[in-house]
């Protein structure tokens, strides 16, 4: 369960983790990404905006510091023109100077003109003819204008403005051309395309025509698309689109003078290979990190769990009454509370031990008191009677009294026996009060009134003679023979229960005395122990069950009552042998 | 339970160790090296070659191929092709793209190379052609196209016409196809063909003309020799014969625009180096897929439609 539940949290966090650093990453990536890209977008828009700006310059000066001062026919003219061109000669392949009929007026470098370039038709001419207050930049296209077997087709970028013309005293119009070397454009492209990561750039114009694009040569032959006449129409900033299902970023940035657009593209594929990777890498990462928090957890689990599984079931054994001995392992605090549990077994068992001990021993001590309370304690006042009867010549009495003295120390012993039969008993309480009543001067009268059926029962043995003894010592014991005192023991069946009862008309007891009566509280004797009618009851108790028993009767100056509630049960040898047995083993069973 | 457990454990913990040594393996192995392409052609530098050789780049970056341009001079034999091919074959190449070169035993030579091979150009033998993949412009179309340049400007009827014709070298299998179509085309228009010319590389093109009869009309079938023919024609070197050539450089281009030269058959070699590359990737990525014929389209420029956007473009690929 443990394991289980340490596994599940493993696995959520792992996985959470690795999502939200992967999300996290990749959103970085693209961010970086474009911060990059705009950046070099910054940069090449400004170069490109250098070299346009420059062009526009040449043209510029050749316009109002050469064409505006001079006159056509002008040799200053041409050699200035010339000068102008050798200093720009890098980004510039010609400057030419148009009559408004076609007609080349003059050029640099002096190259022959094609036999019919068709000049009026171009549009770089048109256009500056067109509207004449404006300078236009061209779509690249190849030069068709002068013959030139090395390089027959140079591509330029034709800038052209209508100008004002003085031939002689003539004034007219015309249109200068300034062809700048398209190679120039495209270096400053190529380079930033260089990077070869998935990410591009290309130019535009503002109708989306394209002017440069790293895949130039395959969108001509439609291999490839391209977005650009979207874009051509957007103002600077970032735009998303989707080409051939590929999303994509798109920067646009507006190149000054021209409204051209650059534009970088950065398909989402372009971060698709760092991110591939870093895919694998947090794929790698993840794994290893579950493979050890497994192995963690397991270990975890195995010394915090698995000892208190075991600890667990050798309790459960325990209290299923098994004797298993008590896990003890684990890490120290389980060790340690396996040792307690044990411990803790231990003492109770020890401590159950003592109690039963003690009970049994107790109990024991209990029976045999009372047995050895009521031996010595009626044999010396017995012995004391006959030795009062022999010093006063009554040897006749005192023969009776000690051969009832006899009968009652034989039935008393009953070889060892705890159950005798009623009639027995009821033999023993007689010899008792025989040998009482010539102890008490015949002060009070003695009368059995016993049912025959029950006289064949069993009863626990001396259980008469205690209470005989109480009636005697608190009932009539103090009365004169006038006072008529008696003591009547009587047994009927009731059912299935015996019911003897000892009635004395003595002095009785008031409530309190008689709640005190059958409770181990405080006793108040007079006489005795002052503790057999309870020991009585305990004993009947110990043996039939707590339904069985002792109840009484009394009224203060009335007398008592005192019944023995026994069950009716046959008396025989086999079943006084197995009620003795049976106690036997009630108290075995106690003690263990 | 506890055995159960434990089991379960050690067999989570193995796919587990098997599933990180996947990933990591895969983290290098997405590094893994481009698959490599080795192109040899005649006389590589060669500026008729500039817009095959950006078709081919364009197309291998497309398709993350590393390409391999080997260095070649005029005239490369079928012995040292092989030995071209082998030293690419020993430095990884995956694939050939070839011009090859002509010889009788150049199918038992391309027939010891496992790798794929797709051809540039056609071979001899009937039984040869067919077992590698084709991309290229259809040569008889363009000899055929060039003989109807002819009976075009000579308004379809060219009896009593005289053409004499310069076939480059002579065993080159794709001019001999050339030369089929055009002579199909002549002849068809009532045209004869007076002679037939094979350039040597030790004479001078003009002097080889000049031994022959004049003609009204001079076709030429390879890219090298009208160039060299435009130049004896801009020298006024071919006795007033009419040029008409098959040419694939910006030179014979220019040739044409100056009205050096009548007419010319081209073909974009962009495409011819594009679709072969492309071809080529699909083949090394699905190995299983056979390697596919392709025609490259031919084109008959007007001197008129020179700086069209049309032509524009075209000519832009061979600037390099």
């Amino acid at each position: 369960m443990i394991m289980t539940a340490l596994t599940t949290i493993t696995i959520v966090i792992t996985v959470t983790l690795g999502l939200l650093l992967f999300n996290s990453y990749s959103k970085s990536l693209m961010r970086l990404t474009l911060k990059d890209t705009d950046s070099l977008m910054d940069r090449t828009v400004s170069n490109l905006q250098g070299e346009l700006l420059s062009m526009r310059n040449i043209s510029n000066t050749v316009n109002y510091d050469l064409i505006h001062s001079l006159d056509v026919k002008n040799p200053q003219l041409m050699q200035q023109l010339g000068l102008l061109y050798e200093s720009s000669r890098d980004s510039v392949v010609s400057i030419a100077i148009y009559s408004n009929e076609g007609s080349l007026i003059m050029s640099e470098p002096s190259l022959t003109q094609k036999e019919d370039p068709n000049v009026t038709r171009q549009k770089w001419f048109s256009d500056a003819a067109g509207e004449i207050e404006n300078m236009h930049f061209s779509m690249p296209h190849i030069q068709n204008l002068f013959q030139n077997a090395s390089d027959p087709y140079h591509w330029v970028i034709s800038l052209s403005q209508s100008v004002d013309l003085t031939d002689g005293e003539n004034p007219s119009t015309g249109v200068l051309l300034v062809d700048m070397d398209y190679g120039r454009i495209k270096e400053i492209m190529d380079q930033i395309n260089e990077t070869g990561d998935g990410k591009y750039y290309y130019l535009c114009n503002n109708k989306g025509e394209l002017i440069y694009h790293p895949s130039l040569d395959q969108i001509n032959r439609g291999l490839v698309k391209e977005n650009s006449v979207a874009m051509a129409t957007r103002v600077d900033g970032s735009y998303t689109d989707a080409l051939k299902g590929s999303h994509r970023h798109n920067q646009v940035k507006t190149i000054s003078y021209t409204g051209w657009k650059l534009v970088g593209v950065v398909p989402d594929n372009a971060i698709s290979s760092s991110m591939k990777r870093f895919r694998y890498f947090i794929l790698t990462a993840g794994g290893l990190l579950l493979m050890m928090l497994l192995g963690v957890n397991r270990i975890v689990a195995r010394r915090i769990s698995l000892p208190i599984l075991k600890l667990n079931r050798s309790v459960r054994a325990y209290e299923a009454g098994e004797k298993p001995n008590i896990y003890v392992g684990g890490s120290a605090e389980i060790r340690y509370l396996g040792r307690s549990v044990q411990k803790s077994y231990e003492e109770i068992d020890h401590l159950m031990k003592q109690i039963v001990e003690e009970q049994n021993q107790r109990r024991k001590s209990e029976i045999a008191a009372l047995q050895s309370q009521i031996n010595p304690h009626f044999l010396y006042n017995t012995l004391d009677s006959i030795t009062w009867m022999v010093e006063g010549g009554k040897n006749d009495e005192a023969v009776m009294m000690i051969s009832q003295l006899a009968r009652l120390l034989r039935i008393s012993l009953s070889k060892g026996h705890t159950i005798i039969s009623i009639a027995d008993e009821v033999a023993h309480c007689e010899s008792y009060m025989q040998i009482q009543r010539i102890r008490y001067k015949k002060r009070f009268t003695f009368q059995t009134k016993i049912d025959p059926q029950i006289l064949s029962c069993c009863t626990v043995k001396l259980i008469l003679q205690p209470l005989l003894e109480n009636a005697i010592y608190y009932g009539v014991g103090d009365m004169d023979e006038d006072d008529g005192g008696q003591i009547t023991v009587t047994g009927l069946m009731d059912g299935d229960e015996i019911r003897l009862t000892v009635v004395d008309n003595g002095n009785g007891m008031t409530k309190e005395e008689l709640d005190h009566l059958l409770t181990e509280g405080e006793k108040v004797p007079k006489h005795g122990s002052g503790v057999g009618v309870l020991n009585v009851h305990n004993r009947i108790r110990l043996l039939f069950g707590p339904a069985y028993g002792i109840t009484a009767e009394s009224e203060p100056d009335e007398g008592t009552a005192v019944t023995i509630h026994l069950p009716a049960i046959p008396y025989s040898p086999e079943t006084c042998r197995q009620m003795e047995q049976q106690m036997k083993n009630k108290g075995n069973s106690e003690r263990s | 339970m506890e055995k159960w457990s434990r089991t379960i454990f050690f067999v989570v913990e193995l796919i587990l160790g098997i599933f990180t040594m996947t990933m990591a393996v895969r983290i290098s192995a997405d590094e893994g090296p481009q698959k490599k392409v080795a192109v040899i052609v005649e006389d590589s530098g060669n500026s008729k070659w500039n817009s095959y050789i950006k078709g081919l780049k364009d197309a291998a970056k497309a398709n993350n191929l590393h390409l391999v341009i080997c260095n070649t001079d005029n005239g490369l034999d079928l012995e040292e092709e092989k030995e071209l091919m082998e030293e690419q074959r020993n430095k990884g190449v995956n694939g050939f793209i070839l011009q090859p070169a002509v010889g009788k035993e150049t199918e038992s030579v391309l027939s010891g190379f496992h790798e794929p091979i797709l051809l540039n150009a056609s071979t001899t033998g009937r039984n040869f052609y067919g077992r590698y993949a084709l991309v290229a412009p259809d040569n008889y179309r363009m000899g055929a196209a060039l003989g109807q340049c002819i009976v075009k400007d000579y308004n379809g009827n060219l009896r009593d016409k005289s053409i004499g014709v310069v076939r480059g070298r002579k065993e080159d299998p794709a001019v001999e196809q050339r030369w089929k179509g055009l002579s199909d085309v002549v002849e068809k228009a009532g045209g004869k063909i007076c002679w037939i010319l094979d350039q040597r590389q030790d004479t001078a093109i003009a002097e080889e003309i000049r031994s022959r009869s004049t003609v009204s009309a001079l076709a030429v079938l390879e890219t090298d020799t009208l160039e060299d023919v435009a130049d004896a024609a801009a020298a006024h070197d071919v006795h007033g014969a009419i040029v008409y050539g098959i040419g694939h450089s910006i030179k014979s281009v220019y040739a044409l625009e100056r009205e050096i030269i009548a007419g010319l058959v081209t073909a974009d070699l962009y495409d011819m180096g594009y679709y072969s590359v492309q071809e080529m990737a699909q083949k090394l990525s699905f190995p299983g897929r056979e390697l596919k014929d392709r025609s490259i389209d031919v084109l008959v420029p007007d001197k008129g439609e020179l700086f069209t956007e049309k032509y524009q473009k075209f000519l832009s690929a061979m600037e390099r």
